[in-house]
């Protein structure tokens, strides 16, 4: 008797694609797409009612293995499709997966004005610190003195914060997880979903083959243990002083805000303009 | 990893251990009602050889070392009693390669009681 994880899983795979997936031995690509497949289970939504839209990357690869209606479109521009699906079909839940190099770089722009206008969609956010598919070439989110590609004497810019862009871009929902933290995943992942607004849910992953081989993390145990050691809930971040934080981030809901999403606002001035 | 191998089991896994030691010499069924009067569950590990990468998640993180390792660097199950159900390996499997079920379903507990 299969126990409830797996059946889970199983029911929303596309099983007639190819099998082992196309990613690396440990990504964490997979750990987040099991932890989105029992997000979803436990909303108990219609695999009908859900899209998935992703842009290039790694995790663009994602919607190929998921069986809900699914698109994968061109470089950075996962959030403008959603747009377009989303005011053209508002039943429909609407999810995007997009790498950091995706949403931040290629498709910056689109990302904090998707934010801005506060659109009833979920975007998920795959933080590995680098343009992994390409071949290591630094990315908006690769930490400052790190090695990549383009930076082998190390990195001489900043990192930003994709949780915090959000925050100030004005998102309704943001959060921030790891893939070794799946439990706590699964439940940001459900609420980000369940929520009438925009969701941001950054994901800090693993690429221990372009990442972590260039900066002494070169196998996925030892990047794993890196998130367990770094990620600090929000309690325990309080507590701490800069000092102490130094490279650890925090983990868990950052914003959680109220406020009427771009559908129900566009429907209000409906039915003003009907009324006249 | 080794240390926790040699600084001993916790409670839990020694009694599960002491449990199917008996099971060989008293029969099945008994071993199995003291069992679950101790209130111990076993579980079953299940390794998809044709989806597992090898990326060693499961091997490392392992609370009870259930898992060894082949030469292919995939994990073969050594120790199955000692598994506490945590599931880690199979939410953490990036591949979807392991499923950990209980060892006796809740119907054949029933139908032992009926």
């Amino acid at each position: 008797m299969t126990e409830k994880i797996s059946r889970v899983r199983h029911e929303y795979l596309r099983h007639d694609k190819k099998f082992p997936h196309v990613w690396c031995p440990g990504c964490g690509n997979g750990i987040v797409l099991g932890s989105l497949i029992r997000a979803i289970d436990k909303l108990s939504l219609e695999k009908d009612e859900l899209v998935l839209a992703s842009g290039i990357g790694c995790a663009g690869r994602m919607p190929a293995y998921v069986d809900f209606n699914t698109l994968h479109t061109t470089h950075g521009r996962a959030l403008t499709f959603a747009t377009g699906i989303k005011l053209a079909k508002p039943e429909l839940t609407v999810l995007c997966v997009m790498g950091d190099g995706d949403a931040t770089a290629i498709g910056g722009n689109h990302f904090i004005h998707a934010a801005r206008r506060n659109l009833n969609l979920t975007a998920i956010i795959i933080n590995n610190q680098i343009y992994g598919m390409t071949g290591g070439q630094y990315s908006p989110t690769t930490p400052y003195g790190a090695n990549a590609s383009t930076a082998v004497y190390g990195h001489i810019e900043h990192a930003f914060s994709i949780a915090e862009l959000a925050i100030t871009a004005g998102a309704a929902f943001v959060a921030r997880g790891t893939v070794y933290h799946v439990r706590m995943l699964d439940t940001l992942l459900a609420k980000g979903i369940a929520k009438r607004g925009f969701s941001v849910i950054e994901i800090m992953s693993n690429c221990h083959t372009q990442y972590g081989r260039r900066n002494n993390m070169g196998d996925p145990v030892t990047m794993m243990q890196w998130f367990k050691d770094h990620g600090v809930s929000e309690q325990k971040a309080k507590k701490m002083s800069d000092e102490e934080m130094g490279e650890k981030f925090t983990i868990g809901v950052l914003a959680d805000k109220d406020m009427p999403n771009y559908m129900e606002e566009y429907r209000r001035i409906q039915e003003q303009a009907q009324l006249k | 990893m080794s240390e926790k191998k040699e600084s001993g089991e916790s409670d839990n896994g020694q009694l599960g251990a002491q449990v199917t030691g008996q099971a060989a010499d008293s029969g099945y069924w008994p071993a199995k009602q003291e069992m679950e009067e101790k209130g111990v569950k076993l579980f079953t590990q299940v390794v998809f050889y044709d989806w597992c990468k090898a990326c060693g998640i499961c091997i490392a993180f392992c609370p009870k070392n259930v898992f060894g390792r082949n030469e292919a660097g995939k994990p073969v199950v050594e120790q199955p009693d000692e598994c506490i159900g945590c599931r880690f390996c199979e939410l953490h499997c990036p591949d979807f390669a392991i499923t950990i079920s209980e060892r006796y379903s809740e119907r054949r507990k029933a139908e032992r009681n009926f």
